[in-house]
């Protein structure tokens, strides 16, 4: 399964791409939403992973942009989210988020199992 | 995988203080600008997205008192962006909790601890109306 990792912090690109890598995933990294809207205009990831706080694009405008691609259509996006500002989660999930995971949190697991299920589905 | 305790993050310490230095130099450079023009949207946003990028990494880390004071550079930030004015006293509060927040990065790099936060925080609370306490 190839991921797409969205993070403008250097830690949390290495940290969540070498767990992700060392489960099987194969994860592509960019530091910004343009970085990630350049990507997805050439490639095609079988799920992004996206901070929402970032400078210049952050993660809600690469959303909006993400709805009016329809190569892209099905591509499911999980929000990676420090859990401080509830209603940004809500709003991503308004703008196609399908799930968010807590990148702060030491519960690896969860978000390991989320990329697994979707990683199935996308298989069936 | 089982939950990740502190030893299987230990191997992420250098990295983690590399990009927290960064981090700090971003957020004093960009309070530096806003000092001299308020205004300036650029340097806001780079102010509070590195803040809380520092909060998300240091919680990760287990560096509470950091994360704590990043969170409340974080909450500023959010509040000047929505048009709440930065007066000279919040100004210099958060000068001295950026400055704090540098010194407690340098100590728990080199001796393993960090420095009392409490009352740089306390003043920050109090100038900015914000908490540096996670609500959820």
């Amino acid at each position: 399964m190839n991921i797409l990792l969205v993070d403008d912090d250097s830690f949390f690109r290495k940290f969540y791409a070498t767990k992700l890598s060392a489960h099987g995933f194969t994860v592509q990294t960019v530091s910004g939403g343009k970085e990630a809207l350049e990507y997805l205009d050439k490639t095609q990831p079988d799920a992004m992973l996206l901070d929402l706080i970032m400078p210049q694009i952050d993660g809600f405008e690469v959303l909006t942009h993400v709805k009016q691609m329809p190569q892209l259509a099905g591509m499911p996006i999980i929000v990676f989210s420090t859990l401080s500002q509830p209603q940004d989660i809500e709003r991503a999930k308004a703008l196609g988020a399908l799930d968010f995971v807590n990148k702060s949190s030491l519960n690896f697991e969860a978000l390991v199992s989320k990329m697994q299920a979707l990683s199935k589905k996308r298989a069936v | 995988m089982n939950n990740m305790d502190q030893s299987a993050l230990s191997e992420y310490k250098d990295l983690y203080f590399e990009t927290a230095h960064e981090n700090l130099k971003t957020i004093a450079d960009n309070l530096a600008v806003l000092r001299a023009d308020p205004h300036n949207t650029r340097a806001l946003e780079l102010f509070f997205t590195t803040a809380h990028s520092l909060k998300g990494k240091s919680k990760l880390m287990g560096y509470v008192p950091v994360a704590d004071a990043a969170r409340l550079l974080e909450r500023t930030g959010r509040a000047l962006q929505a048009g709440s004015p930065l007066t000279q006293t919040l100004s210099s509060a958060l000068l001295e909790t950026t400055s704090s927040l540098q010194a407690c990065v340098t100590k728990l790099q080199t001796a393993g601890e960090p420095t009392d936060m409490a009352q740089v925080i306390a003043r920050l609370e109090h100038e900015s109306g914000q908490k540096a306490q996670e609500t959820l």
